[in-house]
């Protein structure tokens, strides 16, 4: 049964107004599936709208002037202002769980040992000033010092720190991939798959012979 | 009265739905840039291989090289990585003419960065590192920067542009002849010819496709980053980006990934 035809049965209905909102005005959906209360709108000055002379008219016009009178009463203001909070409290809630299109930015950037510091452009500026101090502390590192395991390590080891920085701030994978963690798989199955490959390709031994060690 | 908002904004499709679409958008360019994870990765593991076997050869690069020109490329691209993700907090910020100017900024550095690529290229050449070549004469215009060559009657006036480049040769004859201009005769020119041809095409055949594949693989990439980059400018001035800037979030991704392999070839190729 529709809301419609239920507002016709009511005209023949010997239930009290109150008995009727109580079980007629039960919670509306909204078309993001919550449900609300439905709030009764009344519209001041509709009694003066009331045209005739006749009986019914002047008993609606009565009945209308009088629930103008009762809006304006305290018991009517505090339940005006209760719907009110509520819808409020419901508006901020859809707010937080609707996934915003744009992202909140700030200068300031919290940076560890250093603590907060405010930048124009905030940590997007803080990434690049280690970016461009690790590449110079890499080409220093190169230019300085011998071929030695050691150095390898640690120009290798810049470098991935540098990548790291470009792909966790400038990528967005520290926001990003809360949301969606299938973003980490993406990203690390074929890094995965090319490391143990080379792990592979190392252990095919330089000199022939059936194996591992057969040199 | 309260007012009950029961539509979530009034262009027909609700903030979640675009933001819905936005994450598969995004998740679509991940898997895309997964592909081009293993292509670099076959080449740059391709290289690093080469480099374990082949210490003192590239050491011998590296010095002739040099990293001048390769630090200053590597910074205009980071600074063009920057630009890109300023430009994107201007236009999810709603400035849009700060947008352009940034996602500009990236257009620039990054054609500059490819400039800085073909001076680098260039210079290679001279240096006779360059892609394999297996016909190699003497008289080839790659050998212009190392020798001056003089066809006489008989034999050839040979003249060391570049003294390094015959220290290893394993000639019959003395080479220490060669600090002064030389006359050789027929036979022992043939003999120079191919023990220079051979140690330039050895060279080459060693550490030119080895180079040459990432990097250039990569310049294209930067090529096309720059094109993208003129796109998205052109898109952003008609006002394409004001309500949903996933777009630009996109190019970002592509260009931050471009970046980030650079960082890495940098290193791997240029330093280590």
């Amino acid at each position: 049964m529709t809301d419609e035809n239920k507002n016709e049965d009511n005209v023949q209905d010997e239930r009290t107004p109150n008995e009727i909102a109580a079980e007629t005005q039960g919670m509306l959906e909204t078309e993001e599936g919550r449900e609300v209360k439905p709030s009764p709108e009344y519209t001041p000055g509709e009694a003066e709208e009331i045209e005739g002379d006749d009986r019914a008219a002047e008993v609606t016009r009565g009945i209308l002037e009088k629930t103008e009178e009762l809006s304006e009463s305290e018991p009517a203001q505090a339940f005006d202002n209760a719907v009110e909070t509520v819808m409020e409290t419901l508006e901020e809630g859809s707010e937080t769980r609707m996934p915003s299109l744009h992202h909140h930015y700030t200068d300031e950037v919290a940076i560890p040992i250093i603590g907060t510091v405010t930048l124009p452009g905030g940590v997007y500026t803080a990434v690049f000033i280690a970016l461009g101090v690790f590449t110079l502390l890499e080409v220093l590192t190169a230019e300085l010092f011998a071929t030695s395991g050691i150095k390898i390590v640690l120009l290798m080891g810049m470098a991935v720190a540098k990548a790291f920085l470009v792909i966790w701030f400038y990528m967005h994978l520290n926001r990003d991939a809360r949301s969606n963690p299938l973003l980490y798989v993406v990203l690390l199955l074929p890094l995965t798959v090319t490391l143990l490959s080379i792990l592979y390709l190392l252990g095919v031994p330089s000199f022939g012979g059936l194996g591992y060690g057969a040199v | 009265m309260a007012n009950i908002a029961l539509s979530a904004d009034g262009h027909g499709h609700s903030a979640a739905e675009v933001a819905h679409k936005n994450n598969n958008q995004k998740l679509a360019m991940w898997l895309y840039l997964a592909s081009e994870i293993v292509i670099f990765s076959i080449m740059i593991v391709g290289y690093a291989i080469w480099r374990l076997n082949e210490p003192i050869a590239v050491s011998n690069i590296h010095k002739t090289l040099g990293v001048g020109l390769v630090t200053i490329n590597t910074f205009l691209l980071l600074s063009s990585s920057w630009a890109m993700v300023m430009g994107l907090r201007a236009i999810e910020m709603g400035n849009r003419r700060q947008f352009m100017q940034w996602i500009g900024a990236t257009a620039l550095l990054g054609a500059i960065f490819v400039g800085g690529q073909w001076v680098e290229y260039r210079e290679l050449s001279h240096l006779n590192l360059t892609l394999q070549r297996s016909d190699l004469t003497l008289q080839d215009e790659i050998f212009e920067s190392s020798f001056e060559i003089v066809p006489l009657d008989e034999g050839y006036e040979v003249t060391m542009l570049n003294q390094q480049i015959i220290n290893d040769l394993d000639l019959s004859y003395d080479t220490t002849r060669f600090l002064e201009t030389t006359v050789l005769n027929e036979e022992e020119y043939a003999e120079f010819e191919a023990a220079i041809t051979a140690e330039v095409v050895q060279a080459t055949s060693n550490f030119g496709m080895r180079f040459y594949a990432p990097t250039a693989f990569h310049g294209a990439h930067v090529v096309i980053g720059v094109l993208l980059a003129l796109h998205v400018l052109y898109l952003g001035s008609k006002g394409f980006y004001d309500e949903n800037p996933i777009g630009v979030e996109l190019f970002g991704l592509y260009w931050h990934f471009v970046d980030v392999v650079w960082i890495l070839l940098f290193t791997l190729i240029y330093l280590v």
